[in-house]
């Protein structure tokens, strides 16, 4: 065999790897295009986690000033700070900010499209009724509620309480007034219940400490 | 090797042997292991997603306990690990009917007799407790908790997400181009046997050459698709998948690396394949020229 076909037997397979390599990118690159934005968003999660489970809720805060000139803290979603304390039917809970089944087991979760605490408006609290919320029923008019934050401490008192439905969001929408609504499920039976109980309570001291 | 006569038409050739080996190789692994039951139901199997879905579940009815007022044992104790692995295959094998048979293959209902026996059970205790009264609203009250359990149980099973993607016509979608994976496979077996006749056609004066070419497509289809198989096997690709449900994402993320090492075995033995041939070609070619 001459020294120019051993040449050309080695070059082969490389003009072969060349030409077919050319061909699959050339046609493969538009349908290539189109599914690469699925798969981007199929495999986007940040696996510099080892395990799921140790995947946690940020920890940062934001600070901010109101026109009042006090500072309140802007928490992260999954993130407790404040306190929710209830004197008259013994209760102290972690507040959460945010909801979701996993932050329900640990504390009173706050919905994050109501205002934060020391903000302007309708502060919406949440527990489930066999939990922190079991005897939210009990809560007389009159009856005072305090949060505690970081930042301040904020007293309420207990107006009135209302029954409504899963769907109805009146209760838990945005208010001109200060106020808090501590709400849970509802019912004497077993089982998921679309029936809510809401209690609703007026701020009547609030205080920064800056 | 004659050059100018044979180099060129064995180079067009083993070019086209190369797509057709690509093709061959990639529509017998999607019919015959990716879209196979066994494929899927090994997995399970194999990276215990029953007992995983069964400490899921566990979970989930510890955590609705808060709200329901129903113990987690009320449903667990209703529900063994191979009545999980028994739902999980049975949706698998319904929702690959549906691509391979073009049709829902009846199978044996899931019954789920005893887990609405055990609710209804626990019901009868706390209206008896409680002197609850027995009417429309406690049987709604029942009912809406027998449905919400079964549905929950049910979606927990789906460890694949093939319900998921039978509601959102995916399967559908894919049984439409699974129509396609068997005339593709023969049309593209049939182009590399006619490739290889005529390879060996032109070089039948020496056959040795034939070896040679045929390897040389060999061993350039299984490096053309090890590549990317290998680039997105060690990429960490499939642990980047978004759903964070362990479950879920252990079933699927374990089925995609399953069917990586196939393709891998797959198109190492092709280039093993090929590297013999081309030592074939290489000694018959030594000793005809002592």
């Amino acid at each position: 065999m001459s020294k120019k076909n051993v040449k050309l037997m080695i070059a082969t397979p490389f003009v072969m790897l060349a030409v077919c390599g050319g061909i699959i990118v050339g046609t493969g690159a538009v349908p290539v295009q189109k599914i690469s934005k699925a798969l981007e968003v199929v495999f986007s999660a940040d696996s510099s986690h080892g395990k799921i489970s140790e995947i946690k809720y940020t920890e940062k805060e934001v600070e901010s000033q109101l026109d009042d000139g006090n500072k309140i803290v802007y928490p992260s979603f999954g993130l407790q700070y404040a306190t929710l304390k209830i004197d008259s039917i013994d209760l102290e809970a972690p507040v959460i900010f945010g909801s979701s089944e996993e932050l329900l087991q640990q504390g009173v979760c706050q919905y994050i499209g109501s205002v934060v605490i020391g903000e302007k408006g309708n502060v919406v609290l949440d527990a489930h009724c066999n939990t922190f919320f079991l005897n939210l029923g009990d809560v007389k008019a009159g009856d005072e509620i305090v949060l505690t934050t970081s930042y301040g401490e904020f007293k309420y008192k207990m107006t009135e309480s209302k029954l409504f439905k899963e769907t109805d969001n009146s209760l838990i929408s945005p208010t001109k007034d200060d106020r808090l609504t501590l709400y849970t499920c509802y019912g004497n039976l077993l089982g998921p219940t679309e029936d809510r109980l809401a209690v609703i309570c007026e701020l009547v001291e609030k205080k920064f400490y800056n | 090797m004659k050059i100018t006569e044979k180099y060129v038409p064995n180079l067009i050739l083993s070019i086209l042997l190369v797509f057709s080996l690509i093709g061959t190789a990639a529509a017998m692994i999607a019919k015959y292991y990716i879209i196979s039951e066994d494929t899927f139901m090994e997995n399970v199997d194999e990276n215990n997603i029953a007992e995983l879905t069964y400490n899921e579940i566990e979970k989930y009815f510890n955590g609705s306990e808060a709200y329901s007022g129903i113990p987690a044992d009320v449903y667990m104790s209703a529900i063994t690990k191979e009545d999980i692995a028994t739902i999980i295959n049975i949706k698998i094998s319904e929702n690959l009917s549906l691509i391979t048979n073009f049709d829902k293959v009846p199978m044996e209902p899931i019954s789920y007799e005893n887990l609405e026996r055990s609710i209804s059970d626990y019901f009868d205790k706390f209206a008896h407790e409680n002197n609850v009264e027995i009417n429309d609203d406690y049987n709604n009250q029942l009912k809406k908790t027998i449905d919400t359990a079964i549905s929950e149980v049910d979606e927990f099973c789906d460890v694949y997400m093939l319900d998921f993607m039978y509601k959102k016509n995916i399967i559908d979608k894919a049984a439409d181009i699974y129509i396609y994976i068997d005339p593709i496979m023969y049309i593209f077996m049939g182009l590399s046997v006619l490739c290889i006749i005529l390879i060996c056609g032109i070089s039948r004066k020496k056959i040795r050459n034939a070896f040679y070419w045929i390897s040389m497509s060999l061993i350039c289809s299984s490096a053309l698709m090890l590549l990317p198989t290998l680039y997105v096997k060690f990429s960490g690709l499939a642990e980047r998948f978004i759903i964070r449900n362990e479950t879920i994402y252990t079933a699927i993320t374990s089925l995609i690396s399953k069917v990586l090492n196939t393709m891998c075995v797959t198109e190492l033995v092709m280039l093993a394949v090929g590297a013999v041939l081309v030592i074939l070609c290489a000694v018959t070619s030594k000793k005809d020229e002592e």
